[in-house]
């Protein structure tokens, strides 16, 4: 079940022309346009990942360990710590998501309009054979393939995720 | 025996009858409407991926609010206080990890499996294999987890049997699926959310004006009508075990985003970004609904007490909410009180039928498209083979679940298999589907090994788990957690490594690139069909 290079079997074939052969993938995915919009993603995500993840795991831990001070009046008669906590994870959360939606459309989308606009350049334009693959290609179906048949349309070159939709407020 | 299940056990409460068929039609016009529109293996999975950000995340919060989520938790507050609002706010939370790590990739890589997604750098048929196996897992236990209850609720709100609840809500079940396919699905889930937000918010407000408009009078009205006192809002009542707690935590918090039936949703919409304005959506219903799920547990305790709920018939707390119903509409008896119950009767019921609708569709997903057609024919198969597959699919699905649910009968432990559910999907799914997506290294053997493990680990630990063996003095191996997250959740992660490392098979490396340009940008994504 290891062998290398198994053709994909999906059921169906990608959408017509949309899909760069091995080389490609690995030159787009070296493209300073991509690497900046991973860098950029992650430098986001993972932060928010493990703020959310400790803020919730604390609560968590708290439930467990500190039952008494969970239960113990929160400035008012009725509330508690334990239930502030747990509304404080509610407003994380909303926080958190619209963050995230914000800088989405401020950052990360236009990176990735470029990013877009940069494959469609490299599905575009004649590839020498040897310098596609990078170390570690052998016997990808890469080195000659490129995208230098004219007759294969590249890769989008605007942002797919730019039509359609009106409702993302 | 309290006034309410003695009017329950009395015959067929006529006024909830009608205002089913009232739901049942509608679900049933929608199907038929949808079922017009279904040519295609992707109108069939994926509603043609002509979903708005906006309907999906309707649709996600219809999907994901069971009525485990409506009636269970609204109980479990009723009774533990606090350690009931541990669940609203793990299932809420869950959501900025399929935010932030999942939505936008499965839509920009997948098509209509989570298989699909691995499949882009794994080798094909071992990756459909194994994400076959944990989407089937999950969904069947969530499915017949979800019959059960419905069973269980149609009886008591309604007054039928048992076994025919199961059957009806069978039957409808799948006609949404084999004849609407996902556009009906998802409308149904759209309509039901609708439904479950509007009747939540007017009980809401209703009991809030009851204890006088201060939603503090609602704490301590509550609190002081518990038997615990204070504790009613501490930690502990439910949970006596830390770690246990902190190994429910994770499970829901993680194995959102392994459930198959979400993941799915995220196929619909026709761009990444629609997926992204899919989950925000959701986010917002979902955590304005868990915030009122306190009302409505707090409510039934300040508003009716401790005594008529405590019967040994409902020893989950389901009822609380629909007697709280029955209580602010006038009381049982009156005109006001039975229509209140026969409304909240007639939302539990859409709810059960629109989360059960969207696990049958991810199930045949799973066994027509991975199993079937990625497996067996290799994906040599048709469009309109792979829909009618998919048709075929539902109804297998269905009628083991329907024929389980039957024949276990009221006795089958629900809980044990939503937990199972929410095991394996944090274990097996989450893991394997997380590093194909981050890690360069992963590859084919790995993800094999990490699904066995996630799965083989969280049947373990939940078939040896105290709650499985009631009555008996607990588990046979002296194993005290209830829920086996914490545990199984490593494992599955150790899997992945585990089977990664042994293994000499590099070529996957090359691939993740494009897995990952995929994912990120959307190069070369499925795309919305236009009819």
């Amino acid at each position: 079940m290891d062998t290398p290079d198994t053709p994909p079997t999906d059921a169906a074939p990608p959408p017509r022309g949309t899909t760069p052969e091995v080389a490609t993938w690995q030159q787009v995915a070296e493209t300073p346009e991509f690497q900046e919009l991973v860098q950029k993603k992650r430098a986001w995500i993972v932060p928010a990942t493990v703020f959310f993840l400790f803020w919730y795991l604390l609560f968590i831990l708290m439930a467990g360990y500190a039952e008494d001070f969970m239960g113990s009046e929160f400035l008012v008669d009725g509330l508690t710590v334990g239930y502030v906590f747990a509304l404080s994870q509610f407003v994380m959360t909303f926080g958190l998501a619209l963050a995230y939606v914000r800088r989405s459309r401020d950052v990360f989308d236009p990176l990735r309009v470029r990013a877009l606009e940069r494959a469609a350049e490299i599905a575009n334009e004649p590839i020498a054979p040897g310098t596609t693959g990078t170390a570690g290609t052998p016997g990808a179906r890469g080195t000659a393939a490129g995208s230098t048949d004219p007759a294969t349309p590249g890769p989008h070159p605007t942002d797919p995720t730019d039509h359609h939709e009106g409702d993302h407020r | 025996m309290s006034p309410f299940l003695a009017q329950a056990s009395d015959g067929v409460n006529g006024l909830a009858v009608g205002i089913f068929a009232l739901v049942v039609g509608i679900t049933l016009a929608i199907t038929f409407w949808a079922s017009k529109k279904t040519t295609s293996s992707t109108d069939f999975f994926t509603a043609g991926r002509g979903i708005t950000g906006r309907q999906n995340g309707f649709a996600i919060a219809g999907d994901y609010m069971s009525a485990a989520s409506f009636l269970g938790i609204a109980g479990l507050i009723y009774y533990f206080g606090f350690d009931g609002f541990l669940y609203s706010v793990g299932f809420l939370v869950a959501f900025l990890t399929v935010l932030f790590l999942l939505a936008e990739r499965m839509r920009n890589a997948g098509k209509f499996t989570i298989a699909d997604v691995l499949s882009h750098r794994l080798n094909a048929r071992p990756a459909r294999a194994a994400a076959a196996v944990g989407t089937l897992t999950v969904a069947a236990f969530y499915l017949i987890a979800q019959m059960v209850g419905a069973g269980v609720l149609i009886q008591a709100l309604m007054g039928i049997s048992f076994q025919l609840s199961v059957v009806l809500t069978g039957i409808f079940m799948l006609s949404y699926v084999i004849f609407g396919g996902m556009l009906a699905t998802t409308w149904v889930q759209i309509v039901k959310a609708v439904m479950l937000m509007t009747a939540t918010t007017i009980l809401t407000i209703l009991v809030l004006i009851k204890v006088g408009g201060n939603p503090l009078n609602l704490f301590t009205q509550a609190r002081d009508a518990s038997p615990e006192g204070a504790r009613y809002l501490a930690p502990g009542l439910n949970y006596t075990n830390p770690i246990d707690t902190v190994s429910l935590g994770l499970g829901l918090v993680l194995g959102t985003a392994g459930l198959p039936h979400i993941l799915m949703r995220f196929f619909t919409v026709p761009t990444a970004k629609a997926a992204r304005t899919s989950v925000v959506w959701a986010i917002g219903l979902i955590g304005a609904f868990y915030l009122m799920t306190t009302a409505l547990g707090f409510g039934a305790r300040a508003l009716i007490g401790g005594t008529e709920l405590a019967s040994g018939i409902d020893k989950a707390g389901n009822l609380a909410a629909p007697r709280l119903a029955e209580f602010i509409g006038g009381g049982a008896g009156t005109f006001g009180g039975d229509l209140f119950l026969a409304i909240i009767a007639a939302v539990a019921f859409a709810t059960i039928l629109a989360v059960v609708a969207g696990l049958v569709i991810s199930a045949s997903g799973a066994m027509a498209h991975d199993v079937w057609n990625g497996i067996v024919k290799r994906g040599t198969a048709t469009d309109k083979e792979e829909m009618w597959a998919g048709r075929v699919a539902a109804l297998i699905v269905g009628v083991i679940a329907i024929v389980v649910a039957v024949i276990g009968g009221e006795g089958l432990n629900v809980s044990f298999m939503v937990g199972l559910a929410f095991a394996v999907a944090a274990s097996a799914n989450f893991p394997a589907l997380l590093l194909a997506l981050t890690w360069r290294r992963f590859n084919t053997t790995g993800a094999l090994t990490g699904v066995a493990f996630g799965v083989i680990s969280a049947i373990l630990l939940i078939v040896i788990s105290p709650g499985v063996w009631p009555g008996s003095g607990g588990s046979p191996l002296g194993w005290d957690l209830k829920n086996p997250g914490i545990v199984s959740i490593p494992l599955g992660f150790f899997g992945c490594w585990l089977g990664t490392v042994l293994s000499s098979d590099s070529s996957t490396q090359d691939k993740f690139d494009e897995l990952r340009v995929r994912a990120e940008t959307g190069l070369g994504a499925e795309e919305a069909v236009s009819h």
